[in-house]
């Protein structure tokens, strides 16, 4: 039961922000039917989550992630996939689908050492090579649609009608979509629940994998930049502070262990 | 220029084949000519056939202008042999043609009764000697030569043939006469080959008048789909590659066919592989005849049903029947080359270390794999050539230029290397690799390799050639 607001009222903060709660609650869910808050896959590190209005990242919604010419995006994309994989037991939502384009050639095709050592389990992961764009974006659809699947991506770009049918199908089924690719970020409208930008970050010791990641766009969250690291043994993400980025190890020749 | 064929008027005026076509000219001065397609009429035979296989699937086209069925089994679905007989001319009467038909228990009998026998079409079985005897010899498909061979010793008709000793009449006219003989009267075997391979079990559904919306259609699959089901159901079998045939009423023969990567008996299944095929079939005038068939089937167990309410198994046989959904669909549009997992293969290289299987293919459990130094997350097919300034021996590069950009290597590590695995024929001359981890200015990390070896000492010999085989996350 909301009180009047005509008339100033002391609340306590503790109720103040229960009732802030409820009223978010209850504009979400008159806005979209949105994910529900639970099922949210927290990435592990405090500064970003607490960027995201979910406390992670939704699942049941579409993602975007753009990157540049390096193996940035797709790590993180790998990253992710490999938690979500994993949360599902082996009757569940164990299996991942990964949709490739017609562009092999310009950006590799995935390699499964490498999936490995991104975290994700190739042994979870199904592939599927499209040679037109619009089968990309079919075959996410009918991976959502699947309704067993831990997570869809797709390596493509999608305007608004598509990016909409994804996020639609993602919601029903309760499946994560992401939608990958190359280029200008920023470029147009999307009913995506996020946006990223991730970028090669240059690495301090050598060892631990360095990446820029930008939360451009966000529903109901605000933008971010982070420069973060990936530990592989461990799988963490960390944030990397401006005292640990110490200065730059000149180069030699030959840095063999 | 000669005449190929002449309709029933220009035949009663003189004109018969083979006639020059001045002569004709001569004989008849209006004469309508038109040229002879025989590639078009082939076709055309082609799709008769086509349209016949709706009563049997063992259907085959014979010389230039017959075809043969075998209906054996097959008469009662029409009301019986005389009924099927009637109504297959009087079907071709309606699509335009003028045909006879001939039925009977060999081939042999069944063209002569065809061609030659006026009156009664059909011949009861075992009652070939009686009808063919009175027959001439042309009705034996023998060689153009042999008739009037056999015409000018006085062997005109069939009868006169069958009571003579066989060996002289073979060494005489050849053994081909005594084996078309045989197979006239049922003492050689004579099979038809059907066009097609015949499928081991087919359904059909005829509808009194002709369907065209999509949505009856699709209803009408469906019924089809659960009577094949509930048949595949009764013998323990699934089915792996299913085809279905719409007849439309204009004569033309329409398909599609759907395969899936496992046996399969739910109808559900095999209503969504057949969508997609079924929205891109025109169904024209409209459809009077649907056929199911399946080609190909394989065992496939009984499954214990789930009582309800009862405490869920572990879910993998569901899990396992809606991927394999899944994986039909996406291998009915992408191809099954397309949609892969991946699968340890036992080798240094690093182009086969990984191989991609099909994604339903049996893996053995729990495959482990390597933990050595690291792997790119992506590897190009083939490595792109690049040009590399690196110290020698066998120092790691300090820049490299890739794609019209010059990178800059902050670190690197390696060289790691990978010798060409020589047990193999196709490793014949290639080099051992050195391979890099790179990690230029901005962060980026590659994995580069040298192709050979740097061998000053061997001044003639070919540099060594760099490529980027992969990147990093």
């Amino acid at each position: 039961m909301l009180p009047m607001l005509d008339v100033p009222i002391r609340l306590h903060p503790k109720r103040k922000a229960a009732l802030l709660d409820t009223l978010r609650a209850r504009i979400g869910a008159i806005e979209q039917r949105g994910p529900t808050i639970g099922d949210v896959l927290p990435l592990g590190v405090e500064e970003i989550d607490a960027a995201l209005p979910w406390g992670g990242l939704p699942l049941g919604g579409l993602h975007e992630v753009v990157g540049g010419n390096d193996g940035a995006a797709a790590g993180f994309c790998a990253m992710v996939l490999g938690r979500l994989s994993a949360k599902g037991e082996d009757g569940g939502r164990g299996v991942a689908l990964w949709c490739l384009g017609p562009a092999l050639s310009e950006a590799g095709d995935l390699y499964g050492p490498g999936l490995a050592a991104c975290g994700l389990d190739p042994d979870r992961l199904i592939v599927a090579r499209a040679r037109r764009e619009t089968d990309v974006l079919w075959a996410m659809e009918e991976g959502l649609r699947c309704v067993r699947l831990a997570a869809v991506l797709g390596e493509t770009r999608a305007d608004l009608t598509a990016s909409r049918r994804l996020q639609l199908a993602a919601e029903t089924t309760r499946t994560t979509a992401f939608l990958l690719r190359r280029g200008r970020a920023g470029a147009g409208p999307t009913t995506a629940l996020t946006r990223w930008r991730l970028t090669s970050a240059p690495s301090v010791s050598g060892y631990r994998v360095r990446w820029r990641a930008e939360l451009m766009r966000c529903r109901g969250g605000r933008h971010g930049e982070w420069t973060i690291e990936w530990n592989d043994e461990t799988g963490d993400l960390s944030v990397v502070s401006g005292l640990r980025d110490g200065p730059a190890v000149p180069w030699r020749a030959g840095v063999a262990h | 220029m000669r005449i190929a064929a002449a309709n029933g008027i220009a035949q009663s005026n003189g004109i018969a084949p083979d006639l020059r076509l001045a002569d004709a000219r001569a004989l008849v001065p209006g004469l309508k000519v038109v040229e002879a397609d025989p590639a078009g009429d082939a076709r055309a035979l082609a799709s008769l056939a086509a349209w016949c296989e709706r009563y049997t699937p063992w259907t085959a086209v014979e010389g230039t202008d017959g075809i043969v069925c075998d209906v054996t089994g097959c008469a009662h679905l029409c009301g019986g042999e005389a009924a099927l007989v009637a109504e297959v001319t009087a079907r071709l009467a309606g699509l335009g043609y003028a045909a006879r038909a001939g039925l009977a228990d060999t081939p042999g009998a069944a063209w002569a009764a065809a061609r030659f026998l006026d009156g009664a079409e059909i011949i009861a079985p075992g009652g070939a000697r009686a009808a063919l005897a009175a027959l001439p010899v042309a009705a034996l498909r023998l060689t153009a030569d042999t008739i009037p061979r056999l015409e000018r010793v006085g062997l005109g008709r069939i009868g006169d043939l069958i009571d003579l000793p066989r060996a002289p009449l073979a060494a005489r006219f050849g053994a081909h006469l005594i084996e078309r003989l045989d197979q006239a009267l049922g003492r050689a075997a004579e099979p038809v080959s059907p066009r097609r391979p015949a499928p081991r079990w087919r359904t059909r559904l005829a509808f009194p008048e002709p369907v065209g919306r999509a949505e009856d259609i699709v209803a009408a699959t469906r019924r089809l789909v659960e009577r094949l089901c509930t048949r595949l159901g009764a013998t323990s079998r699934g089915a792996r590659r299913i085809e279905l045939a719409l007849y439309l009423v204009d004569g033309a023969r329409r398909a599609c066919a759907i395969g899936t990567s496992r046996p399969v008996r739910e109808p559900d299944h095999l209503m969504r592989l057949f969508a997609e095929p079924l929205a891109e079939l025109e169904a024209g005038f409209g459809v009077e005849l649907m056929v199911l068939s399946v080609l190909r089937t394989e065992p496939q167990a009984p499954a214990q049903l789930a009582i309800p309410g009862a405490h869920p198994t572990t879910g993998n046989r569901e899990l396992e029947a809606v991927l394999g959904l899944l994986i039909d669909r996406l291998d009915g549009r992408l191809g099954s080359a397309n949609v892969t997992r991946f699968a340890v293969r036992e080798s240094h290289l690093p182009e086969r270390a990984a191989a991609a299987v099909p994604a339903l293919a049996p893996r053995a459990a729990a495959a482990i794999w390597p933990q050595g130094p690291g792997r790119p997350l992506r590897l190009f097919e083939r490595p792109q050539p690049v040009e590399a300034v690196a110290p020698m021996p066998d120092g790691p590069p300090v820049l490299f230029r890739w794609r019209h950009t010059v990178h800059r290597v902050r670190r690197a590590e390696g060289p790691e290397r990978i010798a060409p695995e020589w047990w193999r024929e196709d490793a014949r001359g290639a080099a051992s690799r050195d391979y890099y981890r790179l990690e230029d200015s901005h962060g980026r990390r590659y994995w580069l390799y040298r192709d050979g070896l740097y061998q000053p000492h061997r001044p003639q010999a070919r540099p060594p050639r760099w490529f980027v085989h992969g990147i990093f996350a």
